[in-house]
């Protein structure tokens, strides 16, 4: 097979079809500290200039040699734009929405600014999107990113005030889902506009709080629409564990999901039964974080094996996370490439 | 026996042998008033839990009995059912609203103190263990009964015990666990106090909602409280054979 | 350099100090490459390499470790490398005010959950160098927290008990420097926990850190 560009790479590998190698990209972040102070771009200035943020997303692609650019470090602009009290944190921490004290208590309270797309906090990454167009070209795939409805009503409500809703008024809580979905699309269309050529939809109804039938009955359909509503290729992201409600996000039509750790390669493959992309699923806070280049490697090879299409940690990468390992990530790919070339 | 139907439904979702026997004991002995109180626990009914506990209370029912037999027979089925992936947290956290509908009303009564200093404890949940619901409890029913406790919060590791256990010289250590996956970090802080040579200073008690007799004598734990009220009696005799061993 | 140069030149990264309060919280790496250490940071601010170099200084007055000619280089003698406790030492030569000298004499700390000032003396014997600790002061099981701190030198220094009072390195070999880097570590394993776990948490996104998990 020819070579491909990076995008038509990533394009395949979400589409199921075949490639002239697997690919390595994180549809989350790969901002570190190491890679801040290489460019001079530090947290938390790089979560709010775009000049800073488009530097530090492309050592994505010059010092790591990954196949996509992914912008949108954290999952706060637009809680930050709506509204939220936000806690912006240093350099080596993330930025986060206070969900202890939440801006909204119901449905009827969701109200999206007029002025949503031109709020500094969501412009930096629009912004950013079409200063890396510029300075990458287009064979190399940006992948933007916009919080799904559930994540939005977690920063909205707070997480134990929605929960409880969930139970307390399950047809409240699809209003909202509703009403916060509006956000979702602004926000992801600006971003295609801009020159997206991906988006990741974080949309956390995780196994660590909710049930597979949860997602089934609040957010199967929502997932459906936004595969056909968005003009790109769409990647869901929900952390922790979620093999139970794999086969019905497999039914979505989303192109792929970002899995977790908590689950391991093959029994995800094994859950999508073919139906949707898998991208991941690097351990972080133990492998990436804590382990060494050939633990990193061995993981690369578990994926693979498994038949995982797009090779990526499971998430943000921790910002502290050595750089060794993250070469160890596309290390591990031609490694992998080299030895199944001496079995055939 | 069981006489309350929903709750006997609620208890078929316990299926692990040991804590079918212990559950399942703890709630036969109860009356149908408490097993009611059990039942709209679990099934999250706040407005129920607090006028049947403000009922039994003006009934002249103790809150100890109200306590262990309703609220926290109630628990210790929700624990098992969030343990086993039959409910999550939406529901726990319902459960939750309803106990604290019913401690509203208990907790006056049974933090109230006047009684002699009995001796001091260390309360910690094991290490990778996130949950304080029943280590709380075990507290505030320590603390009415005349103990000086110590809460060193969750996720305690073996060292951070010892550690605790340099700063207060406590006679007692109790261990909660709410997930068998962090049960077996009982075994090795107990392993820990033997490794450091301070086994023989203190008196080691568990307990938690998976945890039972069996698994606490396969540690070598001195003592298993199978309930708050139940981990108040061990404290007192393992503070008097503590006096004894060392005299 | 770029990331790949780093790696190959310098091996493998050891520790990694995310924010430098000394200078510009810039990250500083330890990086381990046969038997050589070296100080590097990826930051191009103007004063960099005399800030590593002053690192690297510091590391040997407090470390006891040998300096190189070469910039932001030292060296361990062969088949000393004792991991815990050097990435501690790397850590606080890299935030340690930079005025700060070692201390002297005998090697000694007060207790943070006593009135107890710790000693610690070695010697040898049979011919393993050994450490034992003791202790001056009002309390009333002082050989508790003795215990303690030989747990706490276990731990951070991957020591080896030998006694209930006493522990020696892994290579049964003095390391007073290591011993005073240590102490204050030791003497409070709890708050150290803490103080670790809150650091490794810092920068991580898991379903708990964004507040997306039952705790």
């Amino acid at each position: 097979m020819n070579k491909m560009t990076k995008k038509q790479r990533v394009l395949a590998a979400l589409n199921r079809q075949p490639v002239d190698r697997p690919p390595v990209a994180n549809p989350t972040s790969v901002a570190t500290v190491e890679m801040m102070d290489l460019v001079d771009a530090p947290f938390p200035e790089a979560c709010r200039s775009a000049e800073l943020n488009a530097r530090l997303a492309g050592t994505e692609i010059t010092e790591f040699d990954f196949d996509a650019i992914a912008p949108y470090f954290s999952i706060i602009q637009e809680s930050s734009a709506i509204g939220c009290e936000m806690q912006w944190e240093q350099k080596d921490n993330w930025p986060t929405v206070r969900m202890s004290n939440p801006i909204w208590k119901n449905a009827s309270d969701v109200k999206i600014p007029s002025n949503f797309l031109d709020h500094p906090d969501v412009k930096v990454i629009t912004d950013s999107i079409r200063i890396l167009r510029n300075e990458f070209g287009n064979d190399v795939p940006i992948i933007g990113k916009t919080m799904g409805p559930w994540t939005l009503a977690y920063h909205v409500f707070g997480v134990e005030a929605f929960l409880l809703g969930t139970i307390d008024n399950p047809e409240e809580t699809m209003d909202s889902l509703n009403k916060l979905l509006e956000i979702t699309y602004l926000f992801g269309e600006a971003q295609i506009d801009a020159g997206a050529d991906v988006l990741t939809v974080p949309d956390h109804a995780t196994g660590d709080l909710v049930s597979a039938q949860y997602y089934q009955n609040f957010l199967q359909d929502i997932h459906t629409e936004m595969a056909e509503k968005f003009s790109v290729p769409i990647i869901l992201h929900i952390c922790g564990r979620t093999v139970d409600r794999m086969p019905f996000i497999a039914d979505t039509g989303l192109n792929a999901f970002h899995f977790d750790s908590k689950n391991s390669p093959q029994e995800a493959m094994d859950a999508v039964n073919n139906k949707i992309a898998l991208v991941g699923n690097i351990n972080n806070p133990e492998t990436l974080y804590s382990k060494d280049v050939d633990d990193v490697k061995k993981e690369v090879f578990d994926c693979l094996n498994a038949g995982v299409q797009i090779i990526a940690p499971e998430c943000a990468i921790p910002l502290k996370t050595k750089s060794e390992n993250l070469i160890a990530i596309t290390e591990g790919i031609t490694d992998w490439l080299a030895e199944n070339e001496k079995k055939n | 026996m069981f006489e309350h139907e929903g709750l006997l439904k609620e208890f078929q979702w316990v299926t692990k042998e040991s804590e079918k026997k212990h559950i399942g004991e703890s709630i036969a002995k109860t009356s149908l008033a408490m097993q009611e109180i059990s039942f709209a626990l679990i099934q999250g009914d706040n407005e129920s839990v607090d006028k049947l506990t403000k009922e039994n209370l003006e009934n002249g029912i103790s809150a100890n009995e109200i306590l262990d037999n309703g609220l926290l027979n109630g628990m210790s089925i929700v624990g098992v059912k969030f343990r086993d992936n039959i409910i999550f947290v939406p529901e726990v956290l319902i459960s939750a609203r309803a106990m604290k509908a019913g401690m509203v009303h208990l907790e006056p009564i049974l933090s109230a103190s006047g009684i002699e200093p009995l001796g001091t404890v260390l309360m910690g949940t094991v290490k990778g263990d996130l949950h304080d619901i029943g280590k709380n409890l075990c507290i505030m029913m320590l603390r009415g009964a005349g103990f000086t406790v110590h809460d060193l919060g969750v996720d305690t590791s073996p060292e951070a015990f010892e550690d605790a256990f340099g700063e207060h010289g406590p006679d007692i250590i109790g261990m909660s666990a709410l997930l068998t996956t962090t049960m077996p970090n009982m075994g090795r802080t107990i392993q820990h106090f033997e490794d450091v040579g301070l086994r023989e200073e203190v008196r080691l008690m568990v307990g938690g909602a998976p945890v039972t007799q069996e698994f606490a004598d396969e540690m070598g734990a001195d003592a298993y409280g199978e309930s708050a009220v139940d981990a108040v009696d061990k404290a007192k005799e393992q503070v008097a054979l503590l006096k004894d061993l060392k005299s | 350099m770029n990331v790949s140069e780093v790696s190959k030149k310098f091996g493998k990264c050891l520790e990694l100090v995310s924010m430098d309060p000394n200078f510009h919280n810039i990250s500083v790496g330890l990086f381990l490459k046969n038997d050589i250490l070296t100080i590097w940071s990826y930051s191009k601010k103007e004063g960099v390499n005399k800030r590593l170099n002053i690192i690297r200084d510091k590391m040997v007055e407090f470390g006891g470790l040998n300096r190189l000619n070469e910039e932001f280089k030292l060296s361990i003698p062969k088949g000393s490398l004792i991991p815990r406790p050097l990435k501690f030492l790397f850590v606080k030569s890299v935030e340690m005010d930079p005025s700060l000298k070692p201390e002297t004499g005998d090697v000694s700390s007060k207790d943070n959950k006593s009135k107890l000032l710790f000693h610690i003396s070695g010697s040898l014997e049979n011919d393993k160098y050994i450490y034992r600790v003791s202790a001056t002061g009002e309390h009333d099981k002082p050989n508790l927290r003795i215990r303690a701190v030989v747990g706490g030198f276990v731990k951070y220094g991957d020591c080896i008990k030998n006694d209930i009072d006493s522990f020696y390195f892994p290579d049964e070999k003095p390391h007073d420097e290591y011993v005073r880097v240590l102490l204050p570590y030791a003497r409070n394993v709890s708050a150290v926990e803490n103080m670790l776990n809150a650091s490794e948490q810092a920068g991580q996104m898991t379903t708990q850190s964004l507040g997306f998990s039952q705790s």
